[in-house]
């Protein structure tokens, strides 16, 4: 038996292994987690209508109507309107779409950072491993938010700005992770019948070790998401984000650190407020969902 | 145990080494530097006194030799001065401190009471309403953005129920009353702790949980122990251990919490500082910010080790 075939039968009894080991009926477990699913419902049904704000809303969600300003909530403004007499709940789905779509960028390159970071560290091990580790630990142990708001008050605030910045200031939780996974990974048969088989080790890490280092970092991804919404909004808030007239549901916000809005015009800041909390509810409540789902044995 | 201590030193000491190198390649990295800063465009300077002025300054010195310098200086406890006030940041600084100290404090003891009560208690009674009561609330804490359960806490108990003071330290004129000190303390006090609280509330539930199922446990109630005390003493005792790992984790958050929460209830501390700072692009003064907060945050975090180690036999003895 030449050591090809070997090989061959070996990686495809470790694809049987892993085919085995993915959980049976993930969306089953998933769909057992009621709150998961009504998160995830949510999410769908806010995203959608962000998504097709113009299409909804018979508003303009920048055009001053100031005879229309300060409305309460009523059936025409369901969620009143802003001292500029424009529609909240018009701005609030306008808003999502860029609180969504800064968070879901921002999330692209922290994963992608931490996932090249972790696979660097825990396959190459060694001196590599100490030092892209030490650098974790450093960024781990900083404020971050402090260090956000130095960086933002220096580059400017942009929407690119604000997602480069917290993309790069949130890699650490995903390289800690799929560097675990990959130093597990590393002591399977299939990794070893790989190397001894003469595969490049780009080979190697593309098609073994990456994919089967994949879960934990899905889940750290997604949760992810609902803390790169969360700086987003903080950020905004202070003013240090998205620049008004484009709303974002934290600068939606900024309007209510006028005393005359906190006070007499609750429904200006319940709005958006409201927005970012349930959505970052529902997406922890999917990470918890999927957590459980696609490894049933971390349940607590 | 001296020689964990002493590795335990080494690291901290390495990672604000390095926070410090970032801070200063940062600043440097900045479009201006101090002379553009303190010189406004209205007034008609040629770049010759400009060019000077750097000289004189050390400016034109490369940037390893202006860091080991700028080191040198900190280290000593000397910052510079400030762009826009023009006073010495370590005053500043020294000045705020324990405004920020005061209400991080209370948030940490606050949370502390509240989230280990509550994870015992959904701990004892798992499955309970009580339990899931405590784990859903323990998951929106951490949704809530920190700011806007601030306005939401302002507009309830301040502006409606009218129970606490909204902003501010004090009372104008009682600046050294206690109760009216601990007043203005409450509503920030909460908004800023509740994340830690909802993050104890879950690592105190699941450890106890875990702990609760050991043999030891079985062993303690075979004694004829009071089932109280059997919890008590054997259960949250070791219980206890991860727990201050938790509040270690979590204090850059609640550092982090402050500048947003202080913003809020224009609470005169460090945050409102940093924010001001960074608003007005005052560079010395942020990067100073930034290092004395990330001290603080790392030395908590050395202490909950040194602690860790005193109270977990494991790690002093263990490798």
């Amino acid at each position: 038996m030449s050591v090809v075939v070997r090989d061959r039968g070996m990686a495809e009894a470790a694809q049987a292994t892993l085919r085995e080991r993915r959980p049976p009926g993930f969306w089953y477990r998933f769909s057992r987690h009621r709150l998961a699913v009504l998160g995830m419902v949510f999410v769908a049904v806010i995203g959608l209508a962000a998504l097709l704000a113009p299409w909804i809303s018979p508003y303009d969600p920048y055009a001053m109507q100031l005879p229309e300003a300060r409305l309460r909530p009523s059936l025409e403004h369901p969620l009143g309107t802003d001292n500029l007499g424009r529609d909240i709940l018009t701005r609030v789905l306008v808003g999502g779409r860029v609180s969504i779509a800064v968070a879901l960028a921002a999330v692209a390159i922290s994963s992608g950072v931490g996932t090249v970071l972790g696979v660097t560290a825990g396959y190459r091990g060694g001196w590599v491993d100490s030092v892209i580790m030490r650098i974790t630990d450093m960024f781990m142990s900083i404020p971050l938010f402090v260090l956000l708001i130095v960086l933002v008050s220096m580059l400017g605030p942009s929407k690119a700005n604000v997602i480069l910045i917290v993309g790069l200031l949130s890699w650490m939780g995903v390289a800690r992770l799929v560097r675990g996974q990959v130093l597990s990974v590393m002591n399977e048969l299939y990794i070893e019948a790989a190397t001894a088989s003469g595969a490049p080790s780009t080979r190697i890490v593309l098609r073994h070790v990456l994919p089967n280092s994949f879960v934990p970092a899905v889940v750290a991804t997604t949760l992810g998401v609902a803390n790169a919404m969360l700086w987003e909004a903080a950020l905004s808030f202070l003013g240090l984000g998205i620049q008004p007239p484009t709303p974002s549901w934290g600068n939606m916000l900024n309007a209510a650190q006028q005393l005359q809005t906190l006070v007499r015009e609750p429904w200006v800041w319940l709005g958006p407020g409201g927005a970012i909390a349930l959505t970052v509810l529902s997406i922890n409540f999917m990470g918890d969902g999927l957590r459980d789902a696609l490894d049933p044995r971390a349940r607590r | 145990m001296r020689k964990y201590l002493i590795q335990r030193f080494i690291h901290s000491v390495t990672i604000l080494f390095g926070i410090s190198v970032l801070v200063f390649v940062l600043v440097e990295l900045a479009p201006g530097d101090v002379v553009d800063a303190m010189i406004s465009p209205e007034d008609f300077v040629t770049p010759e006194v400009k060019a000077q002025l750097r000289t004189e300054l050390g400016l034109d010195e490369p940037a390893p030799v202006r860091y080991v310098r700028w080191l040198g200086r900190t280290v000593q406890g000397d910052f510079g001065y400030s762009l826009a006030s023009r006073k010495p940041i370590s005053e500043m600084i020294l000045a705020r401190m324990p405004t920020t100290l005061e209400l991080v404090g209370f948030a940490l003891v606050l949370s502390v009471v509240l989230g280990v009560g509550t994870g015992v208690i959904a701990a004892v009674k798992q499955y309970s309403w009580a339990d899931y009561l405590a784990t859903f609330s323990a998951f929106a804490w951490l949704s809530i953005p920190e700011f806007f359960l601030g306005m939401l806490m302002i507009y309830l108990f301040a502006v409606r129920l009218n129970w606490f003071p909204a902003f501010g330290t004090s009372t104008a004129g009682a600046e050294n009353h206690l109760l009216d000190r601990l007043d203005h303390l409450i509503l920030p006090g909460i908004t800023l702790g509740l994340g830690l609280t909802a993050a104890l509330t879950r690592y105190t539930r699941s450890s106890l949980i875990e702990v609760l199922n050991s043999d030891y446990m079985t062993t303690a109630r075979a004694k004829g122990l009071q089932e109280r005390s059997v919890i008590v003493r054997h259960g949250l005792r070791n219980a206890l251990i991860p727990i201050i790992t938790v509040v270690a984790f979590r204090m850059p958050y609640l550092i982090s919490g402050a500048v947003i929460i202080e913003t809020v209830f224009q609470w005169p501390g460090l945050g409102f500082l940093t924010l001001n700072a960074a608003t007005q692009k005052d560079y010395p003064l942020i990067m100073a910010l930034a290092l004395a907060v990330s001290v603080i945050v790392i030395a908590s975090s050395f202490v909950a080790d040194v602690a860790y180690s005193f109270i977990d036999p494991r790690i002093r003895y263990g490798d």
